[in-house]
């Protein structure tokens, strides 16, 4: 078994996306480099998960989880909800900052992107191996955070 | 008390190893929470803790790889790059310690999410990697930083932490801080001696394990 190098780990943890957006803009295909984000560095970033119930066993799905959250989020007041939507948005811009290697992106940066933004941490968290569905790209609902289905 | 040893990722698809030491109690434990879900501690405490307490120990765990692994040097961010290839490494670091029994390995494939993949990616591994040659000593010769080499030693034990090193010292008639310089390889072998069965035994009849580590007879 080889032991794995820096320039390896580099090498096999990042990846170039297309712009769709500034492509069409710029007339020519617009791309960034980025790296791997670890589904626990994104989940660091998102707003406090929902409260286990207290029967909890412990043995919940992802699936179950998602579901019960996503439940929960819906039974906030519409204000919360609001709040919830927009810690989850900054937590979108941020891990994609981080992921940003060429160009490097700040915060501000990947919000200036506009759509691109969301098609961006779309394929992030898809060659991060975490699936997210388009539910959870900017309207407040919870991200799952599950391999996609074709993952090894 | 263990040689370096291999630990194996899978990255792309491809397996690489990760070449880990036997590394200080002190240097294993920097960080660890007091309490672990599924222990009668854990279930005692109050949601607010319990969900502290598993943050603290997802952020032990990612923290573990960059303090164990002498080749390559880890950074936080390398972590991360590894993706599922950590969870994967740092059970295979724990087994390799002794920390992560046969059986717990079994209930760890078992569960959902990253956690039960790296467990059954990690078993698949087992085998190649018994019969791995074990790396000659690698120099570690790079700078030291105060977090990584001093912090560990002179920060703030978790209290059951503490309970179990004084247990084991006052068993072993050892200094505590010979112990918490003693690899952990070392320090998990003699609580499961020293320790280990009358734990279980106290189990058997009701009491928690905590009250038993921490020398409170029932």
């Amino acid at each position: 078994m080889q032991v794995l190098d820096r320039a390896t780990l580099l090498a096999k943890s990042e990846t170039t996306i297309r712009l769709a957006g500034q492509s069409t803009e710029a007339g020519h295909d617009v791309e960034i480099r980025v790296r791997r984000v670890g589904p626990y560095e994104y989940q660091s970033l998102l707003p406090a998960r929902p409260p286990r119930p207290a029967n909890a066993t412990g043995d919940e799905t992802p699936a179950e989880m998602t579901a019960r959250e996503l439940a929960w989020v819906e039974s906030l007041p519409p204000s919360e909800r609001v709040s919830r939507r927009s810690e989850m948005l900054e937590a979108m811009y941020e891990i994609v900052a981080r992921a940003s290697i060429e160009p490097r992106l700040s915060r501000e940066d990947v919000k200036r992107l506009g759509d691109d933004a969301v098609l961006l941490f779309s394929a992030l968290a898809t060659f991060s191996g975490f699936g997210v569905t388009p539910a959870a790209q900017g309207n407040g609902h919870e991200a799952v955070t599950e391999p996609p289905a074709n993952a090894g | 008390m263990l040689a370096d040893f291999p630990v194996a990722v899978t990255l792309e698809g491809e397996r690489y190893a990760l070449i880990a030491r036997d590394v200080s109690t002190a240097t294993f434990f920097h960080g660890f929470p007091n309490s672990l879900p599924m222990t009668d501690c854990f279930r005692w405490g109050q949601r607010e803790q319990q969900e502290r307490d598993v943050d603290v120990l997802e952020t032990w765990m990612f923290s573990l790889l960059p303090r164990v692994v002498i080749e390559p040097a880890l950074t936080g961010e390398l972590v991360h790059r590894l993706g599922d290839g950590a969870f994967e490494g740092v059970v295979g670091y724990l087994h390799a310690v002794g920390w992560i029994l046969p059986e717990d390995l079994e209930r760890a494939m078992a569960m959902e999410g990253a956690m039960g993949r790296a467990a059954t990616q990690y078993a698949r591994t087992l085998g190649a990697l018994a019969d791995e040659l074990l790396p000659v000593s690698v120099a570690t010769d790079r700078p030291r930083s105060f977090r990584s080499s001093i912090e560990p030693f002179v920060s703030v034990m978790a209290p059951n932490i503490r309970l179990a090193v004084r247990e084991i010292a006052k068993r072993a008639r050892v200094r505590p801080s010979l112990l918490w310089q003693s690899s952990i390889s070392e320090f998990i072998y003699d609580w499961r001696v020293l320790l280990g069965d009358e734990i279980e035994a106290a189990a058997s009849r009701g009491v928690p394990s905590e009250v038993m580590a921490a020398g409170v007879d029932e």
